[in-house]
């Protein structure tokens, strides 16, 4: 199967790190599957889950854990109960945790400070790692989030493009 | 060294023969001591001295607690007394023959609680106090607590802290700043300067005004300057062009009891209107802008007044208490640099006090007027302090080009400069930084208003998330192929949950079921374009043609699949249909995701699996 390289401006740049680490999923997941055909929805259900754990854990590691956000998604995949990998101990795990449990009681002030209230709340759902954040954090992370959203959607649209006949 | 000794150990021995041993209801002077394990361990001391070869010039006498007195010669350091505190009538003396050796054995003990010096010659004494490592050390005295009022205290191993009534309290007390925070700040860093020379009413005090024209710091300088023939001078000097002085001042308030009022206010009428006048020429000539003459007039009005009142009130410093009668408001009490305001009114600053100074004056300019405003002013014993500061600021800035003369941060009108407010400010500041910064990613996001901006920023997640999750389901069936689900129109679709079944089937197969639907293409050509270019019309277009159930069911479908994995089952809108006969592949231009909602497990043929929107793209 040839693996599609998106052009790449950079070779280390988000965009390539995704889509080579997608794909190796992706494989991985085509090898994994016994047959062609899964008809229960139960199945496609968990192909569908098991495509997109592996994208937003491809696009996490890309990040590293250089963002707030992409540890939050880490932690957040590593301890999933349905979790299918065992469940690593490793320090980035216990960092994300301990941020986790680090809910800063932040009010969001300011000169519309009342509106920011019901927003960011909202904002902080969306946003993986956004409870314990303050609201100038909150925002740097959540345009972070949105390039990093942007270019996975882009790399699996084209993958699509590419493999529909 | 010896001869000392012996002449003091031979009085001492017919001091001790004269104490009376007994009990304490005898009123003796020796008694017992406190418990057995203490006279225990005095005999253990006197013991292991008389070991050692000690002159002992009493005989050891010990009656249950009770020891006679005993006095101990040739104590050597090798013997445990001369490092034990025996707490009993047991008293040793060791001879030295200098008295460093005196010192060095104060010293070398752990403990360091009290020393003593007997001495007739001052000089030594002190050098021998000075050079004794203990708390205290007593000049021809015995040990003792007292004065009362001196530290006690031990050094080493004989206690921590110091005891004595002062030393006590401040041991025993915690500083705790309490800060009031009123509406409007009541003063200015420059202020708290200029307030610390305020009631220094030296001349000498009068630094800021150094900068001054010389002449006019001379007249400032003196307090009880002629009113009559200084003051044209200074006037002059003060509107001079390289006049510097900050007219900040004037808006600072004055704080004067009434009583000053009184006499002066008469003079300071007479000239006003010479200052007045003067002021207004002198403003021509240097060209100034507009609207400045009023205030300025009334602001030499006050510093007229303000010089009359010098006198009386013996501050320093005519500036210091300049025009502010006038500036009643506390929002004058900002820092507005002035600066050469009267020369250049369009400086920010300069303008915004000039304002200010006007309303202040408008209120009926003349200082006997405003003066009920400044008794309810709480801040006024400040701003005398603010006027000289701000001055002494200007000074600088003013030499600087009057184009420039921010040289601290200036507060504009009714913000505060406390490191509070500014802290907050920086921080709003931030947010609208980050704020613009994402409204660049986000599509569409023309808004203005935050709260609609985090509104759009809160659905373009939303949408990218769900594109993500959409993507995803693509995959389904292999990353060869892609799941042709294709969307129909609400009215077509029939919520045929058969064809439910038979899609997914045709799903996992990977077979692509093809839009025989004309109008479906179009949508989804139509919605694909769209979705190249612009998410949110993207959106809109699908809503707007209907299908504005459908994103709703995709989207709580999906979230409640992904998040819950369960069946999320809205009853909501349609049911997109699929095409009940698997054809092939759908043209190559169009590879359709297709979401699929799905019970986590059992029950999905029977209808509960949803087929949501499908969303082609060429």
């Amino acid at each position: 199967m040839n693996k599609y390289n998106p052009p790449r401006m950079n070779p280390s740049s988000l965009r390539s790190r995704f889509a080579t680490r997608f794909l190796r999923s992706l494989s991985k997941i085509n090898a994994k599957k016994p047959t062609a055909s899964s008809s229960s929805p139960t199945e496609i259900f968990r192909r569908y889950r098991r495509i997109k754990v592996a994208a937003d854990k491809s696009m996490a590691y890309s990040v590293r854990s250089r963002r707030t956000w992409s540890r939050a998604m880490l932690w957040k995949l590593r301890t999933r109960p349905c979790c299918r990998r065992s469940v690593k101990t490793s320090t980035i795990v216990r960092k994300t945790r301990h941020e986790k449990q680090n809910k800063n009681t932040t009010t969001t002030t300011g000169e519309d400070g009342v509106v920011f209230g019901v927003e960011a709340d909202e904002l902080r759902e969306l946003v993986p790692g956004g409870e314990a954040m303050d609201l100038y954090n909150l925002l740097d992370e959540t345009a972070h989030y949105i390039k990093c959203l942007t270019t996975q959607v882009q790399v699996m649209k084209k993958i699509a493009d590419f493999y529909s006949p | 060294m010896e001869s000392v000794a012996d002449v003091l150990v031979k009085k001492v021995k017919e001091k001790v023969a004269k104490l009376t041993v007994g009990a304490p209801e005898d009123d003796c002077d020796i008694t017992p001591v406190v418990s057995e394990s203490s006279a225990n361990f005095i005999e253990g001391l006197v013991k292991d001295a008389k070991e050692k070869g000690a002159t002992f010039c009493q005989e050891y006498k010990r009656d249950g607690n009770l020891i006679w007195p005993l006095l101990l010669d040739n104590v050597r350091p090798d013997m445990r007394i001369a490092w034990e505190e025996p707490f009993g009538p047991v008293l040793p003396v060791i001879r030295i023959n200098s008295i460093e050796e005196g010192i060095h054995h104060c010293n070398a003990s752990n403990f360091g609680l009290q020393g003593c010096v007997f001495t007739k010659d001052v000089n030594k004494a002190k050098l021998i106090s000075d050079a004794m490592e203990t708390g205290t050390v007593q000049i021809n005295s015995a040990p003792a607590r007292g004065p009362d009022h001196f530290p006690f205290q031990g050094l080493k191993d004989s206690g921590i802290g110091s005891q004595g009534v002062t030393n006590s309290i401040n041991m025993m007390t915690k500083i705790k700043s309490t800060v009031i925070n009123l509406p409007t700040p009541s003063y200015t860093p420059c202020s708290r300067e200029m307030q610390a020379m305020n009631p220094l009413l030296n001349p000498a005090q009068q630094l800021p005004l150094q900068d001054l024209q010389s002449t006019a710091r001379q007249q400032i300088q003196n307090p009880h300057f002629d009113p009559t023939a200084s003051h044209d001078d200074f006037l002059e000097q003060m509107l001079s062009p390289l006049s510097s002085c900050s007219w900040s001042d004037l808006k600072s308030p004055w704080d004067p009891p009434k009583s000053d009022e009184t006499g002066p206010p008469n003079v300071g009428f007479h000239y006003d209107e010479v200052l007045a006048s003067k002021l207004r020429q002198h403003q021509i000539n240097g060209g100034d802008g507009g609207g400045v003459s009023s205030p300025a007039t009334a602001a030499i009005k006050m510093m007229a007044q303000q010089q009359m009142m010098l006198p009386g009130r013996g501050v320093a410093g005519m500036p210091l208490s300049l025009g502010s009668s006038g500036a009643a408001g506390s929002h004058h009490q900002n820092d507005i640099i002035y600066g050469s305001s009267f020369k250049s009114p369009n400086q920010q600053g300069g303008e915004g006090s000039m304002q200010s100074l006007y309303n202040g004056f408008s209120d009926g300019s003349l200082p006997g007027t405003n003066q009920t405003q400044h008794f309810q002013h709480p801040q006024a014993p400040n701003f005398g302090a603010t006027a000289g500061t701000v001055m002494n600021q200007s000074q600088a800035s003013g030499s600087m080009t009057p184009a420039q003369p921010k040289q601290r941060v200036r507060a504009r009108r009714g913000q505060a400069t406390d490191p509070h407010s500014i802290a907050e400010r920086l921080r709003r500041e931030r947010i609208a930084e980050r704020m613009k910064a994402l409204q660049e990613l986000v599509p569409n996001a023309n808004k203005t208003d935050k709260a609609s901006m985090l509104d759009e920023i809160i659905d373009y997640v939303k949408f990218l998330q769900l594109q993500v999750k959409v993507l995803s389901m693509s995959r389904l069936g292999g990353a060869a192929a892609v799941a042709p689900l294709v969307a129909e129109m609400p009215s077509e679709g029939g919520g045929d949950c058969a064809n439910g079944g038979g899609s997914i089937h045709r799903n996992s197969n990977g077979n692509q079921t093809s839009a025989d639907n004309d109008s479906v293409t179009v949508t989804e050509h139509q919605v694909a374009k769209l979705m190249e270019e612009d998410m949110g019309s993207a959106m809109q277009y699908l809503q707007g043609k209907g299908l504005c159930l459908m994103p709703i069911s995709l989207a709580t479908a999906i979230s409640t699949a992904t998040c819950h994995s369960r069946n999320p089952n809205k009853g909501g809108g349609s049911h997109p249909l699929l095409q009940s006969n698997g054809e092939g592949p759908s043209s190559p231009s169009m590879s359709v995701l297709s979401v699929q909602s799905a019970t986590r497990g059992n029950g999905g043929l029977d209808g509960s699996v949803k087929d949501a929107a499908s969303v082609s793209k060429p």
